[in-house]
């Protein structure tokens, strides 16, 4: 059983929050939940990294695809880096634009990373205990008096 | 052998797409899959039945999608003709 330590329910921690803004899942390493850090961040990151290698650099598109960034935004600054970086190789002339299909499924990986890095970036900021997690699930809802 | 050298590096990662073009409905798994599990740490109150917790999500997606996709299909291939008749 995951041992966590006891906390006010639904605290504020302000910390937790501003890092996993910084990068999916280290906000759970401030609140010393370091597996649940790496099951958060993990597939965020391979979201990422798989939406790159699908359509390449060009999913991350902020003059062409603004809406889309505003809600890739959500995997923090590395939206803003990775935006930077596709300028910079569309300007050397060496990057392939994705078309079709291909653009679609990559913009979306990473759309997809940053709708669920906002989640934890809100757990993060707002944390429940495990006992109030606990007590929010149907079944142990039901359970509960 | 000069001439092949480009072929042979076609695919640059990270600056060129993939050819998923006829194969694109496959990303779905490992997508459903990353979500499944990003989902499930955030949300679960304990993480000890994490990963069934992530195969069942994972299914439910994958399935949910199939079936999607075959009433849309359903409803464009016979339902849209009976209605333009």
């Amino acid at each position: 059983m995951t041992h966590i330590p006891p906390r006010q329910p639904d605290s504020f921690q302000p910390l937790a929050g501003i890092l996993a803004i910084l990068l999916p899942g280290l906000g759970y390493f401030a609140l010393r939940q370091p597996k649940r850090a790496v099951l958060t961040g993990a597939p965020i990151l391979a979201l990422i990294l798989m939406g790159l290698l699908i359509g390449g650099l060009d999913v991350v598109n902020r003059a062409d695809a603004y809406w889309w960034f505003l809600v890739q935004c959500g995997i923090g600054p590395l939206a803003f880096l990775l935006n930077h970086l596709r300028e910079t190789v569309a300007a050397a002339g060496t990057l392939t634009p994705a078309l079709a299909k291909v653009n679609e499924v990559g913009t979306l990986y990473i759309v997809m990373a940053g709708m669920l890095n906002l989640i934890a970036i809100i757990d993060c900021f707002f944390h429940a205990t495990t006992d109030r997690r606990r007590s929010a699930t149907p079944t142990a809802g039901a359970a509960t008096p | 052998m000069i001439h092949a050298a480009p072929t042979l590096i076609a695919w640059r990662p990270f600056l060129d797409p993939l050819d998923l073009h006829t194969l694109w409905w496959l990303t779905l798994i490992p997508m459903a899959l990353f979500v499944a599990m990003a989902y499930k740490a955030v949300r679960l109150p304990e993480l000890d039945d994490y990963w069934r917790s992530v195969a069942v999500m994972t299914a439910q997606i994958v399935l949910a999608m199939i079936a999607l996709a075959a009433a849309l299909h359903l409803i464009i291939e016979f339902v849209v003709p009976l209605l333009s008749r």
